[in-house]
């Protein structure tokens, strides 16, 4: 079994440090939710791990009897459609939501037209 | 007939014609409330449908013609309606047949829908309309074991039962054939009645040439999840 080459190793170390600092940085200026900031603390960590313990990904290859490339690849494709499917399930409920909230507001944008109008027929006929 | 019925017009750029329809249905069907649901509409549809003194819930932006319908609904099932009829807002759908789709409803049914294809009469739409129509009823046919021949009809009259599911739940774009296993799911009774269609009197179809093929997967996809969905309530 081959060792991964200390370019790889510098590679993931930049990765690693790069995703850390982004997420931290989003989490810090309050642009990320909760939600997702653990989802993206979790992925830097395991990079992170990647990172200190690179044979880790050979263990794994020799396991799933992959080249440590291909292993690293398909644990990034697992993590992106997961994320993806993720979001997908957000975006679907923020536009159930945001259907729901046009019609309240259609709804609501009506009646307070009426009771403008019941207002309006109320002063005139006080005025008489 | 109960006098707490709700006419609910969806309208997109239907200034052209809205006027028409509204009054149509004053003159054949005047025991009922109307109600136009503006879909975002970028011309006048709203202001003309406020002249004609129809109720008008404006949506603040396009949100589909599933959207604006349940809109209505959702308003018919707030105010205590006990019978909503849903019109398009482009002339096709006859107002002086209304009349037959309550007497339907008053005979305990609980939906029912103004069908071209029942019997032939009338207006027939184009062949490729028909032929999806045919392969969207053998759909609901295979599904909901119910032979429905205009599936896309949306010339519906349903009962305040179904006005409490539909304001709850209705589906997107492109909704009445979906909407129809809904239906089944929750075990409502529909009827066909057979009614004579006009072609549109303005506007256009939701529906253009390039979105067909969307269309057909989109609704045949949509009936076979809707049919394995749990139920909400």
């Amino acid at each position: 079994m081959e060792t991964i080459a200390p370019h790889l190793r510098v590679i993931i170390a930049i990765m690693c440090f790069t995703l850390i600092g982004i997420v931290v940085e989003l989490i810090r200026q309050n642009r990320m939710r909760e939600r997702f900031a653990i989802v993206w603390m979790g992925a830097s960590v395991l990079v992170l791990v990647f990172g200190i313990w690179p044979d880790l990904l050979n263990v794994i290859s020799r396991v799933v009897k992959l080249h440590h490339l291909t292993t690293l690849f398909t644990l990034c494709l697992i993590f992106l459609v997961a994320i993806i499917l993720n979001f997908t399930v957000t975006i679907s409920t923020l536009s159930e939501r945001n259907r729901k909230l046009a019609q309240e507001v259609a709804i609501a944008k009506f009646q307070i037209e009426e009771l403008k109008r019941s207002l309006d027929s109320i002063k005139c006929g006080s005025d008489i | 007939m109960d006098s707490r019925t709700l006419i609910i017009i969806p309208a997109y750029n239907e200034g052209q014609s809205i006027a028409p329809v509204i009054d149509n249905i004053r003159r054949d069907f005047p025991q009922g409330d109307i109600l136009v649901v503006n879909d975002g509409s970028r011309d006048d549809t709203s202001e003309v449908a406020h002249q004609k003194t129809a109720f008008v819930l404006d949506l603040p932006y396009n949100s589909g013609i599933g959207a604006a319908v349940q809109t209505g609904f959702l308003f018919a099932f707030r105010n205590g309606y006990e019978v909503a009829i849903q019109v398009d807002g482009d002339g096709q759908h006859p107002a002086n047949e209304i009349h037959k789709l309550t007497e339907a409803l008053d005979e305990g049914w609980d939906v029912a829908i103004g069908s071209r294809f029942v019997r032939k009469t009338g207006y027939q739409s184009t062949f490729f309309r028909r032929l999806g129509n045919r392969i969207f009823s053998s759909l609901i046919h295979l599904v909901c074991g119910q032979k429905i021949h205009d599936t896309t009809s949306g010339f519906r009259a349903v009962n305040r039962q179904v006005i409490s599911l539909f304001a709850q739940t209705y589906p997107g774009d492109y909704p009445e054939v979906e909407a129809l296993v809904s239906l089944d799911k929750y075990d409502f009774r529909i009827k066909e009645i057979p009614v004579e269609m006009k072609a549109r009197q303005g506007g256009r179809s939701s529906i253009s040439f390039f979105d067909s093929a969307y269309y057909m997967i989109k609704v045949t996809l949509a009936v076979l999840i809707t049919a394995i969905k749990r139920k909400d309530f």
